[in-house]
């Protein structure tokens, strides 16, 4: 039976993931479901370049700045949306390879459905799936709303 | 405001597309939306035996038997679920290119929702997604489930 009660909503803070952000909390809201809003970012940054490094200590400041924003960013987009006062929302950054991460916390927070955007930030035309949405309704384990 | 009022969902018969239907007929009964049941015949039989000397006549013949068996077919798959009984339910059989058929139905009827498996007849991996399904996926105007 289908009764979504944990959503994952991947984002990458364009505007169409705000609409499958949107369309998310109106699902969870008809089935009182939670909300996981998440994004993916790589903190693997390179040290060096050529011969000039960073410290350990710059490297790990760097990467606390990458997360502090990121968690800013998520709220930010959340404020978009009155709707979110009213649902449980869970709010999660994932590192690594976008699909990969996405996948990997489907499985870690036993999420039941997965709502996608068709395109993401480097969203060029209308009528293609972008990769991270690909590999997701691929790779995924549990149903995948794709929005448009 | 996604409220999903007409769903649809291609069905090929295989035991991937009844749990499509089932999912479908799940969020149809939360909605208490319509779902239109669309199984396509692919189209070519015409074409690809014209040298054994099949008359236009013969041929429509058999599209007609191709029609009725899927009509069938559809009733009985239909008749798995007791669901079927409390909503509003709509099969259809059409003669053509599958996922053309399923994007042209999809503008025609004005559905808001297609509930589509992502593995078919053909299926042959857990982790592929079947050509009907991405066509589907990149093709339609509307939010695609990918059921699993």
């Amino acid at each position: 039976m289908l009764r979504p009660t944990k959503i994952l909503v991947p984002t990458d803070f364009s505007e169409f993931s705000d609409k499958a952000l949107k369309q998310a909390l109106d699902i969870a809201k008809q089935y009182n479901a939670k909300v996981f809003l998440f994004h993916a970012v790589s903190t693997e940054i390179k040290s060096c370049m050529g011969d000039a490094c960073l410290g350990d200590d710059m490297i790990r400041d760097i990467e606390n700045q990458i997360i502090t924003r990121a968690r800013e960013d998520l709220q930010k987009q959340l404020d978009k949306f009155p709707q979110s006062k009213e649902v449980s929302v869970i709010t999660d950054i994932g590192n690594g390879t976008p699909y990969e991460a996405i996948l990997k916390e489907a499985e870690d927070k036993g999420i039941d459905l997965i709502v996608i955007a068709s395109l993401g930030r480097s969203g060029i035309a209308r009528f293609l799936v972008g990769s991270v949405a690909r590999n997701v309704l691929k790779g995924a384990k549990c149903p995948v709303l794709l929005t448009k | 405001m996604l409220i999903p009022t007409k769903i649809l969902v291609p069905t090929d018969f295989s035991s991937y597309s009844d749990r499509a239907l089932a999912q479908a007929l799940d969020i149809a009964q939360e909605y208490k939306a319509q779902v239109y049941i669309l199984h396509v015949v692919p189209e070519k039989i015409g074409h690809s035996i014209d040298d054994y000397g099949l008359t236009p006549r013969s041929i429509k013949q058999m599209e007609t038997k191709m029609i009725n068996g899927a009509k069938k077919k559809l009733q009985k798959e239909l008749n798995k679920f007791s669901q079927v009984n409390e909503l509003e339910v709509f099969g259809e059989v059409v003669i053509g290119n599958p996922s053309e058929i399923i994007i042209n139905t999809q503008k025609d009827k004005k559905i808001d929702l297609i509930v589509i498996s992502s593995l078919g007849k053909t299926g042959l991996a857990k982790f592929f997604l079947g050509s009907v399904a991405r066509n589907v996926l990149k093709g339609s105007t509307c939010p695609v489930l990918l059921t699993k």
